[in-house]
């Protein structure tokens, strides 16, 4: 019965209609729970999430997907950057954009988008909403082909531009120019930054019925405020540009499906290179570090997802893991003192994460999950910045999806 | 038709019966009849019609329907059929099939509407296991799947094996495989298999087109968030963002300028909440300075060895503020000193422009009530100690930085340390000590006769507070003019929490005090009689008040 339900809803949802059509996409989730960073609990918190998209399709031709996404964290999750000293974590983020989308008969879909978000985070005590010193603004705009020839296989090409600008944050040495405490050519607004990124993605059948995502992307990052540093630690005219390339790809399979038990796993690959052309003045140490930035990440993830009861209101069980390691090229490690070594610094982080759902009505879940995560170095300086450290975050609550 | 065949002769029969056994053959022998569907499970309410009747009956639990049977089931019923060949059909609740064909080599059920799952054992040859609805015609291949018919439609889901779907009068199949659902809809139109794992609470075509675009924006919204996450971990692990002793965020940013060819000037600016604090450093050295500046940096707080420095200071400005109110010390006339250390434990310094200015500084002297006055040569200071502290006291670290580790000064030891002929500490520009060579000749220990010492109102009396628990002091000047200095010295790691006295357990001083204080960052509040309840607040790596000297 469930199953015919489920069966004649989608059917009935299938039927292709002459008029504009609105779907609505919905995702919804509330929780709270506490993290804990190398055994020290917070404060209860609370996580929020809503994404909304009122997908209307015009006709076959056109189609427009507006869409609000907005977020509240009111606690540390494992993910989190939690190394960085930071007190307490309070953050929300909200989104607004809009995409245009042309279909044509052959499977190829062009589109164009564009929008808006904001970032807010109270990181210490001293910070209110709208004040924080990383809160940060972006605006967006892109183009994409998606060609789809087959029910599994899928090519698309996306460009996008984005500018990223921390309105709080200003280089303090900028405003000391005028008292003899700045150098010449410091700019405030250091960390704003302009992005142009190419993105290249495909889905494709893989062997024992599963499906296989590739991407790669190429992004051109430029600082236009920040200029580099050379080796007497003056700065100099050139400002700071960033490459960043990535792979990725993903297969997903069904281990066995049967009626009402479903099981599946994927597995997933990712390699990221950074080639930044600043350099770093340690003055403590009067060293300078070139090409500070650059780095190269190597990331596995694996994911096991058991599905049970009926396809339109399953409960879940999911445990999913993730293994990656950052190496930086030309930066060097510390001692504890900070202490230049030989080695070049690298940060291993593994996570893993356990969770489960269960339907109490038609499109909500009772949710809970339970991460773990650690962090390692080979670099032993922890004065400012913690590296080794590891952290769990217990959430439960409600999710809703339409 | 008997007699005619009677009066037929012996071949004529013979060929008449193999013509008969042939035609009997192309048309029967493909249709071997398989036997009936057994009932082997009965749940609620279902009924059956046999062919060609037009009466309903019960079904019953081991009952064989034949073929052409057709089945209904009520609500909330369910029957399991079972064929010859080895098939299970469950037939659901609110459903209605024929059994169309039970023959060997092929069985074919007709689904007017509801579900049914087939669960279809490995077909031998050109066996075939067809099910047919309204819409579509399912062919199978050794499965398991469910069948769904409305009136908008069949859908199947293919849980083993595959599945091939052809809408009537269609020119293509769509293959299903394990794990995938597809349907065709009333209109002919089709919905293409899609994976069970990629499946939301929606399902239409619609659905999933935009929980798809959905999708895709919000890993593009992932990857811009990421980028900025990553600027701030950057910001992070440079130290430019800390907590400070009272939980205050501290921006911190440390920087070189060099205003002239001979001079550099280390800058460190401190942001909190509605306060800017500063921290420079402005030494002049005795020549130009290279590019690499560690070069004459790595000897400015003194050198160890025989061989003099090359570069040293001969004039610094340091100052400490909130842009308000101000520590600032002065400094001039500077020159080398140098130390040697000779059997008694002495210090003989000399002046290496003008070798006839010496002079040796008793190094531990007993003032008979149980207290002993220590020379330090790195400091240019006097202090007084008791008999239980006389070891760590006279233990001097001084950095090599060639090994960046620290080592006690010993018998024999030559040590080269910058003296100043001139100096003045202000408080927001009050003079509270100051002293000036006593003669024409350069300082070698302007502790001793050499300099002539000035206080704010003729005197100043040092008091040291030290928190039991944490390394946590605080020295206080009080001036003979009642007015106070004071510098309250905290460690703390990179979340504020000061160090435990237990993190310097027997390393009180000298070298190793110096090497386990490098591992902290080192947060200094100063406040004085001038600042009228303000504070100047600096959190500084203490390597740089180290090589500045002012760490000794």
């Amino acid at each position: 019965m469930r199953k015919a339900l489920f069966l004649i809803v989608s059917l009935a949802c299938s039927e292709r209609a002459a008029a504009v059509e609105v779907k609505p996409v919905i995702d919804a989730q509330i929780m709270g729970g506490q993290n804990y960073y190398n055994g020290a609990e917070s404060s209860f918190g609370g996580v929020m999430s809503l994404t909304a998209s009122p997908y209307t399709k015009f006709n076959d031709r056109w189609s427009l997907v507006p869409i609000y996404a907005g977020s509240y964290r009111g606690t540390q999750q494992v993910a989190d950057l939690v190394g960085g000293g930071t007190l307490f974590q309070d953050s929300q983020g909200h989104i607004f954009s809009s995409k245009l989308i042309r279909s044509f008969f052959n499977g190829l879909k062009l589109k164009v988008w564009g929008g808006y978000g904001i970032d807010l985070l109270r990181e210490t005590q001293n910070e209110n909403w709208g004040r924080g010193l990383y809160d940060s603004r972006r605006v967006f705009g892109g183009a994409e082909g998606e060609w789809s020839w087959a029910s599994d296989r899928t090519a698309r090409l996306a460009y996008d531009h984005y500018r990223i600008g921390f309105p709080n944050y200003a280089s303090l040495e900028s405003s000391q120019i005028n008292a003899g405490l700045g150098r010449e050519l410091s700019e405030p607004d250091v960390l704003n930054n302009t992005n142009h990124a190419l993105t290249l993605g495909a889905r494709t059948g893989l062997p024992w019925n599963g499906y296989a995502d590739l991407s790669a992307s190429y992004t051109l990052r430029q600082y236009p405020d920040q200029h580099r540093v050379i080796a007497s630690g003056d700065l100099e005219g050139e400002t700071r540009h960033d490459n960043l390339q990535s792979l990725s790809t993903q297969g997903t399979w069904p281990v066995f499906v049967k009626s009402h038990k479903r099981l599946f796993t994927s597995a997933g690959y990712t390699w990221s290179r950074l080639d930044s052309d600043q350099n770093n003045y340690d003055t403590a140490q009067v060293t300078l570090n070139p090409n500070f930035y650059s780095y190269m990440t190597h990331s596995l993830n694996h994911r096991w997802t058991l599905l049970m009861g009926p396809d339109a209101s399953p409960w879940a069980l999911n445990l999913n893991g993730s293994l990656s390691r950052q190496t930086y090229a030309d930066r060097r490690t510390q001692d504890a003192a900070g202490a230049y070594g030989a080695g070049a610094t690298r940060v291993d982080s593994a996570y893993i994460g356990l969770g489960g759902s269960y339907p109490i009505a038609k499109g909500f879940n009772l949710a809970a999950n339970a991460y773990f995560g650690w962090n390692d170095s080979n670099n032993q300086d922890n004065r400012v910045y913690r590296y080794h450290y590891n952290t769990q975050t217990y959430l439960m609550g409600f999710t809703y999806a339409y | 038709m008997n007699l005619y065949v009677k009066r037929m002769g012996v071949v004529q029969r013979g060929i008449l019966r193999a013509a008969g056994a042939l035609v009997f053959l192309c048309l029967f022998a493909p249709r071997i009849y398989a036997g009936p569907a057994v009932v082997v499970q009965l749940k609620g309410h279902a009924e059956r019609k046999l062919q060609g009747s037009n009466d309903w009956a019960l079904v019953e639990l081991g009952e064989r329907l034949a073929e052409g049977t057709a089945v209904i089931t009520g609500e909330n019923s369910s029957v399991d059929l079972d064929l010859d060949q080895g098939h299970r059909l469950r037939v659901t609740a609110e459903a209605h099939l024929t059994l169309s064909s039970l023959q060997a080599e092929k069985t074919k059920t007709y689904l007017h509407k509801g579900n049914v799952l087939s669960k279809v054992r490995p077909l031998k040859g050109q066996e075939k296991f067809m099910i047919q609805t309204p819409s579509a015609v399912c062919a199978v291949r050794g499965t398991e799947f469910w069948t769904g018919v409305s009136d908008k439609g069949t859908a199947v889901q293919v849980y083993k094996g595959m599945v091939g779907m052809l809408a009537p009068g269609g020119a293509s199949e769509l293959t299903i495989r394990a794990g995938e659902s597809a349907g065709i809809l009333s209109d002919g139109s089709v919905v293409p298999p899609r994976s069970a794992a990629t499946r939301g609470a929606s399902d239409s075509p619609l659905a999933r087109a935009a929980r798809h675009e959905v999708s895709l924006d919000m890993t593009r919204q992932e990857v811009m968030a990421a980028a900025a996450a990553e600027i701030r971990l950057a910001e992070y692990r440079e130290g430019k963002s800390l907590i400070d002793v009272e939980g205050r965020r501290v921006r911190l940013e440390e920087y070189i300028m060099r205003p002239r060819p001979n001079e550099f000037k280390f800058v460190v600016l401190n942001e909190r909440k509605d306060q800017l604090d500063y921290f420079f450093y402005h030494g002049t050295f005795n020549r130009t300075l290279p590019a690499d500046l560690s070069v004459a940096l790595r000897d400015v707080s003194g050198r160890f060895g025989t061989t003099a420095p090359d570069y040293y200071l001969t004039a610094y400005e340091m100052g400490q503020s909130n842009t308000r109110d101000s520590v600032r010390d002065t400094a001039s006339g500077g020159h080398l000193v140098k130390i040697t250390i000779d059997s008694n434990g002495d210090y003989v310094l000399t002046d290496p422009t003008d070798p006839s200015n010496t002079r040796t500084v008793t190094g531990v002297e007993d003032n008979g009530d149980g207290t002993y006055d220590v020379y330090n040569p790195l400091a240019d200071a006097f202090s007084i100690v008791t008999a239980d502290q006389l070891s760590d006291a006279t233990r001097f670290g001084v950095y090599m930085p060639e090994t960046r580790t620290f080592q006690n000064l010993g018998e024999g030891d030559t040590y080269w340390k910058t003296r100043f002929n001139s100096y003045t500490h202000q408080i927001n520009n009050n003079t509270k000590i100051s002293y000036a060579a006593a003669g024409a000749a350069n300082i070698l220990a302007a502790a001793t006769h050499d300099a002539n010492w000035t206080y704010a109102g003729g005197f100043v009396l040092p008091v040291t507070t030290i928190d039991p628990l944490t390394l946590d002091v605080t020295i206080t000047h009080y001036y003979g003019d009642g007015t106070f200095e004071s510098y309250r010295t905290v460690l703390i790691d990179d979340n504020g929490h000061v160090a435990p006295q237990s993190a310097f357990a027997g390393v009180s001083t000298g070298a190793d005090y110096k090497g386990e204080l490098l591992k902290w960052n080192y947060e200094q509040q100063v406040s004085a009689t001038e600042f009228e309840g303000r504070k100047i607040d600096l959190v500084v790596e203490p390597r740089i008040f180290i090589q500045s000297g002012l760490i000794q």
